[in-house]
């Protein structure tokens, strides 16, 4: 978090995290293309020719307070294909905030898992534990034929309890209740801190 | 932050063939910047920031060292990444008719200097947190109300 006083600014990092193909990109291209472009900046993607995420997505948000303080989040995915441990690593240092998007597909349980141990690891590595971040679940692909029920999701992959959503992001489902929740734990967290400050 | 982009000014002074100047985080987010209206300042931290932590990856595999600086080069700009510190990073869009040599010389004098007052900044934050409080103006209700769905584009 970069706080600039003299612009009246806040910059908060938060990071969409999850197996390949779970939908996190899919989450990032229908803000951008709902948004207001008053309220978002450009996105930038360094994916594959196949179109999936190679490095990160990244897109710029932002809302102001009533003081006219503007707080931007700074929205980044991650590749989730098992080889790019490297590239998910550089982008989730220094995050703010964790959306994890779950595939609820039932043959993509170990895979979320996986990678769900994988960041919370990571995250103890970085000496930012996920219990000190902002931190959702999003269980995506709700319309799949065959998914996962909530309560198996939910043993699975939420052990601290945190807001969870359903979703189905290639209709917008669900997506900016996903963000709306993130962004509003950051906001709390900020604030608690003024507070204590 | 004034201080650092009048430092950003001086140096694009000395060497016209930088264009576009920022200084970034290793998160991305740049606390200043000189971009003469032609880069996207949000977008320049972002992807500087990965270049430069791929280069930190690569250098790590091969037993390189730490990383001090990344170029770019295409036809028409160069981007030069300089690592000020182990946090922050200098990013220059430079034409490519520019002596090397002799910008390098500018650059460090500049990162130096950039150096030294983030050192200043971080030391005056830890004391300013309350500030957040006053910039919110000491109302959180917001909060409540808080929702992305009420900033869509209209159809």
């Amino acid at each position: 978090m970069l706080i600039d006083h003299r612009k009246k600014e806040i910059h908060v990092k938060i990071v969409y995290y999850g197996p390949a193909l779970s939908g996190k990109t899919t989450n990032l291209k229908y803000i951008y293309r709902k948004l207001n472009p008053q309220f978002r900046g450009e996105m930038v993607t360094v994916d594959t020719k196949g179109e999936r995420t190679m490095y990160f997505d990244f897109l710029p948000v932002e809302v102001k307070t009533p003081s006219g303080f503007r707080v931007k989040f700074h929205l980044y995915t991650v590749p989730g294909q098992e080889f790019y441990r490297v590239s998910r690593k550089l982008v989730l240092k220094g995050t703010d905030g964790v959306v994890f998007v779950a595939d609820s597909a039932v043959d993509r349980r170990e895979a979320n898992i996986k990678i769900m141990n994988e960041m919370v690891e990571t995250l103890k590595e970085f000496k930012t534990p996920i219990e000190t971040l902002a931190f959702v679940i999003q269980y995506n692909k709700r319309d799949l034929p065959s998914v996962l029920d909530i309560p198996t999701l939910q043993s699975d992959l939420n052990h601290w309890d945190v807001p969870y959503f359903e979703a189905i992001a290639k209709e917008g489902k669900g997506v900016f209740q996903t963000l709306d929740g993130v962004v509003k734990q950051v906001m709390t967290k900020i604030v608690k801190k003024a507070q204590v400050g | 932050m004034e201080k650092i982009e009048a430092i950003l000014q001086d140096l694009i002074k000395k060497v016209p063939q930088i264009r576009a100047a920022a200084v970034a985080n290793m998160e991305g987010i740049v606390m200043a910047s000189e971009l003469g209206g032609e880069i996207n300042e949000e977008n320049f931290g972002a992807i500087s920031a990965a270049l430069v932590g791929l280069g930190d990856t690569v250098l790590s595999e091969l037993k390189g060292g730490s990383l001090s600086e990344v170029y770019v080069k295409g036809k028409e700009r160069m981007l030069l990444l300089y690592r000020i510190s182990k946090d922050y990073l200098l990013a220059l869009s430079i034409t490519t008719d520019a002596s090397l040599g002799l910008l390098l010389v500018e650059v460090r004098k500049a990162a130096r200097l950039i150096k030294k007052n983030i050192e200043e900044l971080e030391q005056a934050a830890s004391a300013s947190d309350s500030d957040v409080q006053e910039l919110f103006g000491g109302d959180t209700s917001f909060l409540e109300g808080l929702s992305f769905t009420d900033l869509l584009d209209e159809e």
